[in-house]
């Protein structure tokens, strides 16, 4: 192709690129009010019921689901594809923070728009955020640490295997049960894992190696948890350690009926996305008749009483 | 000869023409398929979202093209990252944690450029053990602490379009005025086209050669400094995948894997021709699973016909 008709050509396509904004920037399909949601990449389970919850709540009220989860659990991800379906233009959002500090810009952005933003399970500290639904980390991390107590009559030390430093629900996990564990008279290790399973492996494999003194394990979340168990099989240790997840997900249910895992702390993400969407509609209404925190309390799971989550 | 009309067609961009149609027609597909795409907003949000992305791209287009390759540098900005959050944390100027973030990077290069060119070991092994090491260290010096909310005044250059967009505009001018206007670019080509051809004629390659790591790992420290001042956070999360994504995007561009040819300003089409993409499916409702799909269809077709018009020299 000659260079001159290489030149016309890239002309060409620019003029018909730029003549694209003379048919307006539109905004959704059948005039359904258009809801996002995003969070965690959908391989966390905990993310992927919470947008099961935030979805069949959008049908069921007539909105369109917008699936904005990142393929990978990255927060410049979770940033991207927030400012791009900003820009695409949606009615509302329900954000499950990856890292709450990297939200700002996004948030303001939703804000200029006047897009009202409702979020779960981490707090973000913002004036487009309408409402919080969560679990009182907190309140359920000393539950999670009297339960440990109560199982090692307050002997040995405790492992934590920690969420990422920084992150709310990470820092009140870890907060609840060191609390409670150090005030028993037990030693209290903390291992931050980024919430990576991989991490939390390597640090679980390392220390109950090098510590034979260590009776129990929790993890902040509950794949963390399944990784725990994987380190201490392998090491032959399963039947001497009390480990104990947070989070109540089906693979740690099925664990904990298999007898692997002793317990974790239910958290209830369906519901959690569900009553976001309530809470949106309420917004779309104009009415300001919701609570602006909803802590949704959380609920020990063992063997015990697993058969009647496992349904 | 070969070197000298690639040197001039890194400048004038006339090889990289048919990606820099591709890019228009990407746009004007989503155009046509998503009206929300058609808006100002949306162009603006691409650039922004390319601009760490072309910072780093810029300096694996130049190590590409002298036929090297750079796996570390993902991890390199992880170590810029951690780095720059520690000083700041400790209230020093912020110019200094700036010349640390990119200090450390080059620091990384020289490492890597050296070992490559002193054992003869291929750079794809000795930037893969970088990567672990500079990954490690980031980890060793970051893992577990909240270094975030930095001053205003350092946030500032990675908010927004503004100061992205002049570093980035920077960084490829400088890569440009290097491959077009120096000696040191000069080599690079005709080291990437034939090594030992260049050796022979008495270029001094070692040298070169380590020069265009520590290019690479100087822009990958700055891409690092960047993202500390967009997210407003320090994580040694940072940076993971982003040598491929470097990689991804400059072979999309057009500069060929295997070295010899090239030129920055395909780069940034090719970075575009991604951001695009990523973007596009947001808008027409795709979610990301089909974002990686398509990426990963683009690089395979960019490096088909890299690989057909060599074949046809």
């Amino acid at each position: 192709m000659g260079r001159i008709a290489k030149m016309v050509l890239v002309l060409v396509l620019c003029g018909l690129c730029l003549s694209t904004f003379a048919f307006g920037a539109g905004h959704g399909k059948n005039g359904k009010m258009l809801i996002g949601y995003t969070g965690f990449a959908p391989t966390l389970i905990f993310s992927f019921n919470i947008a099961r919850g935030v979805e069949d709540k959008c049908k069921e009220l007539g909105y369109e689901f917008v699936p904005l989860m990142p393929s990978e659990t990255k927060a410049e991800l979770q940033v991207q594809a927030l400012d791009n379906a900003v820009i695409k233009g949606l009615d509302g959002l329900v954000i499950m923070p990856i890292d709450a500090r990297a939200l700002g810009p996004s948030l303001d952005a939703a804000q200029a728009k006047g897009i009202p933003v409702v979020v779960v399970d981490a707090t973000v500290n913002h004036p487009s955020v309408k409402a919080f639904i969560g679990t009182d980390n907190l309140e359920a991390a000393r539950m999670a640490g009297r339960y440990i107590v109560d199982k090692v009559k307050g002997q040995g030390e405790l492992l934590l295997i920690g969420g990422q430093v920084g992150h709310p629900n990470g820092d009140k996990r870890a907060k609840g049960v060191k609390e409670v564990c150090e005030a028993a008279g037990m030693k209290v290790t903390f291992r931050p894992t980024d919430w990576m399973t991989d991490r939390a492996m390597q640090y679980a494999t390392d220390d109950l190696q090098a510590n034979p003194r260590i009776t129990a394990v929790f993890s902040a979340w509950d794949p963390g948890a399944l990784a725990v168990k994987q380190a201490a099989k392998a090491l032959g240790l399963l039947d001497k350690l009390i480990i104990v997840g947070f989070d109540g997900d089906m693979a740690n249910l099925k664990a904990i009926k298999a007898g692997e895992i002793t317990a974790t702390a239910r958290q209830q993400p369906y519901v959690m996305g569900q009553s976001a969407v309530e809470v949106l509609k309420k917004v779309f209404a104009g009415k300001t008749d919701f609570a602006k925190e909803v802590l949704i309390p959380g609920e020990m799971i063992d063997k015990t009483n697993v058969d009647k989550f496992l349904q | 000869m070969t070197a000298v009309m690639n040197r001039r067609a890194a400048i004038l961009g006339r090889a990289g023409v048919p990606q820099l149609m591709a890019l228009l027609a990407i746009l004007i597909v989503f155009s046509i398929l998503a009206p929300s795409f058609r808006q100002i907003a949306t162009y603006s949000n691409i650039i922004v979202h390319s601009a760490i992305l072309g910072v780093v791209a810029c300096g694996t287009t130049i190590v590409l093209i002298s036929g090297g390759l750079d796996l570390s540098v993902g991890s390199i900005m992880a170590v810029s990252t951690v780095l720059v959050g520690s000083v700041l944390m400790t209230q020093l100027p912020i110019l200094l944690a700036i010349l640390v973030g990119v200090g450390v990077g080059a620091l990384c290069g020289l490492v890597n450029g050296t070992i490559i060119v002193t054992t003869g070991v291929p750079a794809f092994i000795v930037t893969m053990g970088m990567m672990g090491i500079a990954k490690g260290v980031s980890l060793i010096i970051g893992a577990g602490k909240d270094m975030s909310i930095f001053p205003k005044t350092f946030t500032m250059i990675g908010t927004g379009l503004k100061w992205p967009g002049i570093i980035l505009a920077l960084c490829v001018l400088f890569i440009a005025f290097i491959l077009g206007r120096t000696r040191l670019g000069f080599n690079a080509f005709a080291i990437g086209g034939n090594n030992t051809v260049s050796r022979l004629s008495g270029v001094k390659v070692k040298r070169n050669q380590v020069i265009y790591y520590v290019i690479g790992g100087f822009l990958a420290g700055l891409a690092g400094v960047m993202y500390t001042a967009k997210f407003d956070l320090a994580t040694p999360n940072t940076g993971d995948g982003w040598e491929l994504q470097a990689i991804a995007a400059v072979v999309i561009g057009g500069t060929s894997l295997f070295g010899g040819k090239g030129g920055v300003f395909r780069t940034v089409v090719g970075v575009l021709i991604i951001k695009s993409l990523e973007t596009g499916l947001i808008h027409i409702g795709l979610g990301s699973f089909w974002q990686r799909i398509t990426i990963g269809i683009v690089i395979i077709l960019a490096v088909m016909t890299d690989s057909l018009q060599r074949k046809n020299e």
